[in-house]
């Protein structure tokens, strides 16, 4: 049974929390010094929806490799002032909210368990303020781990594209004014692209729309090109391509069908082409965007854990220089990820 | 900092907590988190949560719970039952007989770190069916219990609710009742229930679960109905203790990350300060 023990990180005053799963004994993985780094699943406790978090720490402890989990500032049993909302949140994180404070764990986490790498990920906004940070860290990142990362910038956030200041202050914003929240629900239901998750069936609005599918796909088909959708995050979509040109590689998992999967075929199209040894793509099949529904859990467990094994089962043997090991450097023919 | 136990302060409110594992007989880990009262204090207060997907929707409001009643004089012992959360353990091996014995190990651990005070016991969802169960057995000087219901009634409620979800999120998907669901389980099947894996000895062990009440009218029971929550089923004569509040359900998938809750959290506050003194009511 994998046993785990309380960490903890001061960031300014405030203390984040976390979970740490110490690594089997008995674990078979030959991975040297690296570790799992999960954040919160959005504003869920750092165990996850219905715990994927410490389910997928789990597995990956038992082969040997420890695994971390943490509250971000204002979640979880970390301290400080709790979000008003998840439009809030959610906005706050597009803006590197908790940069300063993911570098801050990242960096206290490397120096304390003599870490060469560390393997960060989580779902939804745990995943894209992974992203945000990668560059920054690139030289502590072994990989990224993206559940579900919605690259989606907010109606707030695409108004401006301006990636944000990581916040001078640890209080989160105060919830918007109720004509403010009117305000936003109307742009977004003028919005052009607003129209297009409406007719995929990816709108809060889209149920009225549903008989008119099949028309969206041919017009979606159309606007599918080499070019970044409109509405990308920008600042997290460029963080996440430098940290690629870093050669730090990508697990991502995707909820078949829901949308995920269909935005980041658009995202990785409009890169330079990236082989599979940098980015692999799991398309998770009859589930929900938090990945509670069907065989989700299993499933990104077991891809997770394949990947790992392949991709740094031998960086045992690697010289500990600060170089990435030979295994992880350019192919000489990349071949361009498939969504498998 | 890492280890068997940490202890952090909340910056907000300067109240320490300590934050650590307790080892099973069994070799699997329970969660607790102590939140140390500020200033002397008056009684021992132990939370128990829901389980499952509940217990993820309701934690933040939960941890803002402990620490204004910290704030309030009072020490609190918040938990995670076993599999689920923080705690060790796979939720398909456990039942509600198992969580019950976990609020008896907290309210030992409360016991030892708060001796000579009394202790009262606040539950919610599950958490207040066992709290019921327990406070009748005579543990416990004071218990309020919210939204109370009896055990297989609470699962088809929280299976319910999750069909409708599921429903919602993925209307293509093809469809299983709750009836059959149940089947499933009678037969010995799992079932997956919001990410959580039931087992037959889940379904089959909360019929043995039902709200209680104490033989002796006089012990200090409160119970709260939530609005837009089933009654919980109480005796004609302990229909007295009822209340009803108008909170909302934070246990449920909400837009608000800490739900409106803030009358609940004072309706706590001023049973505590009613029953052990302190503060102004």
């Amino acid at each position: 049974m994998i046993r785990r023990s309380i960490v903890t990180c001061a960031w300014r005053n405030e203390t984040l929390v976390g979970t740490m799963h110490e690594p089997s004994r008995d674990g078979t993985a030959t991975v040297d010094h690296i570790a799992l780094l999960l954040l919160n699943a959005g504003p869920a406790p750092r165990a996850g929806n219905s715990d994927l978090s410490a389910a997928l720490a789990d597995r990956l402890a038992a082969r040997g490799i420890p695994g971390f989990r943490f509250d971000l500032p204002g979640l979880g049993d970390s301290t400080g002032a709790s979000w008003p909302d998840i439009d809030t949140f959610w906005n706050a994180s597009q803006q590197g909210h908790n940069d300063e404070a993911v570098i801050t764990l990242v960096n206290d986490l490397c120096i304390r368990h003599r870490l060469r790498g560390v393997l960060l990920g989580g779902l939804c906004a745990g995943a894209i303020a992974s992203v945000r940070v990668g560059e920054a860290l690139a030289d502590k990142l072994a990989g990224l781990v993206l559940l579900e990362p919605n690259f989606r910038a907010t109606a707030d956030i695409r108004s401006t594209q301006e990636p944000g200041e990581a916040a001078g202050t640890t209080a989160p914003p105060q919830r918007p004014t109720r004509s403010r929240r009117l305000r936003r629900k109307l742009s977004r239901l003028l919005n052009p692209n607003e129209v297009l998750y409406i007719l995929t069936g990816e709108s809060r609005y889209a149920r009225p729309f549903r008989p008119i599918r099949p028309l969206l796909e041919r017009v979606l088909a159309r606007r599918v090109g080499r070019e970044l959708p409109s509405d990308a995050l920008m600042s997290a979509v460029m963080a996440w391509r430098r940290t690629l040109d870093h050669r730090v590689p990508s697990f991502v998992a995707l909820a078949r069908g829901l949308g995920t999967d269909r935005y980041m075929e658009r995202l990785v199209r409009a890169f330079p082409p990236v082989g599979e040894e940098l980015l692999r793509i799991e398309l998770v099949p009859d589930t929900n965007h938090i990945f509670t529904a069907g065989e989700a859990r299993d499933r990104t467990a077991a891809a997770l854990e394949a990947w790992v094994e392949a991709r740094f089962a031998r960086a045992v043997a690697a010289p500990r220089n600060g170089e990435r090991p030979a295994e992880e450097s350019p192919a000489d023919n990349a071949t361009e990820p498939t969504l498998s | 900092m890492s280890g068997a136990s940490a202890t952090i302060i909340d910056p907000l409110r300067g109240t320490p907590e300590v934050l650590r594992y307790l080892d099973g007989s069994d070799g699997v880990q329970l969660f607790t988190a102590f939140h140390q009262a500020k200033g002397e204090a008056r009684a021992a207060l132990l939370l128990c949560g829901p389980i499952g997907a509940e217990r993820e929707r309701s934690h933040r409001t939960l941890v803002e719970f402990a620490r204004g009643c910290a704030a309030e004089g009072v020490h609190v012992l918040r938990f995670d039952y076993r599999g689920i959360g923080e705690s060790g353990g796979r939720f398909e091996d456990h039942c509600l007989s198992d969580w019950r014995d976990d609020i008896k190990r907290c309210a030992d651990l409360l016991t030892e770190l708060a001796p000579n005070l009394p202790l009262a016991l606040w539950g919610v969802r599950a958490g207040a069916l066992l709290v019921s169960e327990l406070f009748a057995e005579g543990l416990g000087t004071s218990a309020m219990c919210c939204a109370a219901a009896d055990g297989q009634p609470h699962l088809q409620d929280v299976l319910r609710r999750t069909l409708v979800a599921d429903m919602m999120a993925r209307p293509h998907a093809k469809r299983t009742t709750r009836e059959e669901i149940i089947a499933s389980l009678e037969e010995g099947g799992m079932a997956n229930v919001d990410g959580y894996r039931w087992s037959r000895r889940l379904w089959t062990d909360a019929a043995d679960h039902r709200v209680r009440v104490p033989s002796d009218r006089s012990r200090a029971l409160r119970v709260v109905d939530l609005r837009g929550v089933a009654k919980c089923p109480l005796p004609a004569e302990w229909e007295a203790v009822r209340e009803t509040e108008t909170s909302e359900r934070f246990w449920e998938s909400s837009p608000m990350l800490v739900p409106r809750s803030g009358a609940l959290l004072e309706r706590m506050q001023g049973w505590l300060r009613s029953s052990f003194g302190g503060g102004s009511s």
